[in-house]
């Protein structure tokens, strides 16, 4: 579990540290930087061990812009395999034109050295922390993403299997509309738009889950009996909906994109609900409530909360919505705020001084406490 | 394109509160889909006050449900705190007398549950932890979700029909199991 986030000099967010709970509902006006938390998780997650190279979404336009600092810091705490994991990023800009470069690089568990990646050198540490390997690389992307499981790095791997089991998601049914799928998608993408593509993989790889996954759809869409894959074998497949309409009960089929922006929506939060959260795994989703109706809110939000902790997952949702406000502020919530478009203030807990008898969503309506 | 309509509506002053029930009707086979928990307050210290300020209306809400002939089951959790359970109640059915309205009948499908002090006494009774209600429990380390589910396990079997109430049972959640058991 993601016990602490730093960064510095990444946009608005300037020496910032944030400590989240399992459960964690992130509250706060539009632009203060609820968003951006999570993009920094999907950052380092594709950084660190899925290989992107750090030129592309590291400094550039994404430095603080009222700064002129050439270097971004990032650490992570992650608590799990019995210890405490320690990530930490260091970049900074290199050659001409600028480009950004790892400066350093490191992962240890209980302060102890795992990897590290310093003055152009990777240093790989075994289980028991002694430094078995010394190599030049270039500082463009991370090797931590080259690392293969073997018997004498099985801590270093847990690191990575979490940090790869960090999903971020913004559910949008308008870029989910593709219901051809070309290949499987091991991962869902920021949006879902690789919908398809990822079902397509869910249904080879995790049987449990698209079966749990179809009984919550039948629950809630009429008639729904299932999601199918039609096409050839290795081609391009399409993604359908079977629905049993009508008085009779016959049963029509419908490709993925016929469906509303609302059933998307609601097929890709229990997708994410039932095949995206893994034993410890960690779940950022902004504005689940988006596109979906009103009494599929909450009914959704329980099961989530039942998953994660069946799983000993961790959940994060940025939420503007009353529904989420008034279940999760009082206990879960944190508020991410800024001072006059300035950094991002700490976060702090939503807590109330007064005696008040107001819902939390009314609360946030009204504009107190700053939310 | 949904079929969900609320048939149990869940007025709790705080996330334990909500899970012990939800957990415990879940038990029971109600269908999850058809709960309705309702807002909690945005500050915890007034749970009680903020279920008291809500409880007219929702028994107003109820009543009128059934009057149109739909079935529903209206469910109230809220801590004693410092006073007895029989007072708690007497200030929830003293809000439904300001309104004009018939004090809650033991046949309406409307459960009140309270347990003395607050709901982390019944869930650490049912853990099998001995806990004395006269006086307030000093050693409050909050219980956790997993525990709640374990409790909700064993006060299913507690309010059981010819069920025998664990030995650890307080007076509060003995004199509650019917009305538990009314739950389903």
């Amino acid at each position: 579990m993601l016990t602490r986030l730093f960064c510095d000099n990444y946009k608005c967010l300037v020496n910032f540290e944030f400590k989240p709970t399992p459960m964690q509902l992130l509250m706060g006006r539009n632009g203060s930087g609820k968003s951006t938390v999570f993009e920094i998780l999907a950052l380092l997650r594709d950084f660190a061990v899925r290989g992107d190279p750090c030129e592309d979404r590291l400094l550039g336009t994404t430095r603080t812009r009222w700064q002129d600092l050439p270097v971004q810091r990032f650490e992570l705490d992650v608590s799990g395999n019995g210890g405490i994991y320690n990530y930490e990023l260091v970049v900074d800009e290199w050659g001409k034109p600028l480009l950004p470069r790892i400066r350093k690089e490191k992962v240890t568990f209980n302060g102890n050295p795992l990897y590290l990646f310093e003055n152009g050198v990777v240093h790989l540490h075994n289980d028991q922390f002694e430094d078995r390997a010394q190599f030049p690389i270039f500082p463009k992307r991370s090797y931590l993403y080259e690392i293969e499981s073997r018997p004498e790095n099985a801590k270093l791997m847990w690191f990575k299997n979490w940090l790869d089991h960090v999903t971020v998601v913004q559910v949008d049914p308008k870029a989910m509309k593709r219901s051809q799928a070309q290949r499987e998608a091991v991962y869902p993408a920021p949006d879902l738009s690789n919908f398809a593509e990822w079902y397509r993989h869910l249904r080879q790889d995790n049987s449990a889950g698209t079966d749990a996954l179809r009984v919550s759809l039948q629950e809630i869409v009429d008639g729904f009996e299932g999601l199918d894959l039609k096409g050839p074998q290795n081609g391009t497949k399409e993604l359908h909906v079977s629905v049993r309409t009508g008085m009779g009960g016959k049963p029509n089929g419908f490709t993925f994109s016929e469906l509303s922006d609302g059933q998307r929506s609601l097929v890709g939060l229990y997708t994410l609900l039932h095949c995206a959260l893994v034993e410890h795994s960690t779940l950022c989703i902004d504005e689940p409530d988006n596109f979906i109706a009103l009494s599929e809110i909450q009914p959704w939000l329980l099961l989530l909360i039942d998953r994660a902790e069946e799983t000993s997952s961790q959940i994060m949702i940025a939420s503007h919505h009353p529904e989420f406000l008034n279940q999760l502020a009082s206990r879960n919530g944190v508020v991410i705020e800024r001072s006059n478009a300035g950094p991002t203030l700490p976060p702090r807990a939503f807590e109330l001084q007064n005696d008040t008898t107001l819902t939390a969503a009314e609360i946030v309506a009204r504009g107190w406490n700053n939310v | 394109m949904s079929n969900r309509i609320a048939q149990i509506i869940i007025l709790a002053e705080d996330q334990e509160h909500q899970m012990l029930v939800r957990r415990y009707l879940i038990h029971t086979g109600h269908e999850r889909r058809s709960f309705r928990f309702l807002p909690l307050p945005a500050n915890r210290r007034c749970g009680s006050q903020f279920v008291r300020e809500r409880f007219a209306e929702q028994v107003k809400e109820c009543r009128g449900m059934l009057a149109r002939g739909a079935s529903n089951l209206l469910i109230v959790i809220t801590d004693a705190d410092n006073l007895k359970t029989t007072e708690r109640e007497q200030n929830l059915q003293a809000e439904l007398a300001k309104l004009g309205n018939d004090a809650v009948d033991t046949n309406e499908p409307i459960v009140i549950l309270i347990p003395k002090w607050n709901v982390e006494t019944w869930v650490k009774c049912l853990l099998g932890q001995s806990m004395d209600e006269e006086n307030r429990d000093s050693d409050r380390p909050p219980v956790t979700r997993e525990q709640i589910t374990t409790a909700a396990a064993i006060l299913f079997a507690w309010a059981r029909h010819n069920a025998q109430p664990g030995g650890t049972c307080v007076a509060s959640l003995n004199a509650a199991l019917p009305r538990w058991r009314k739950i389903g």
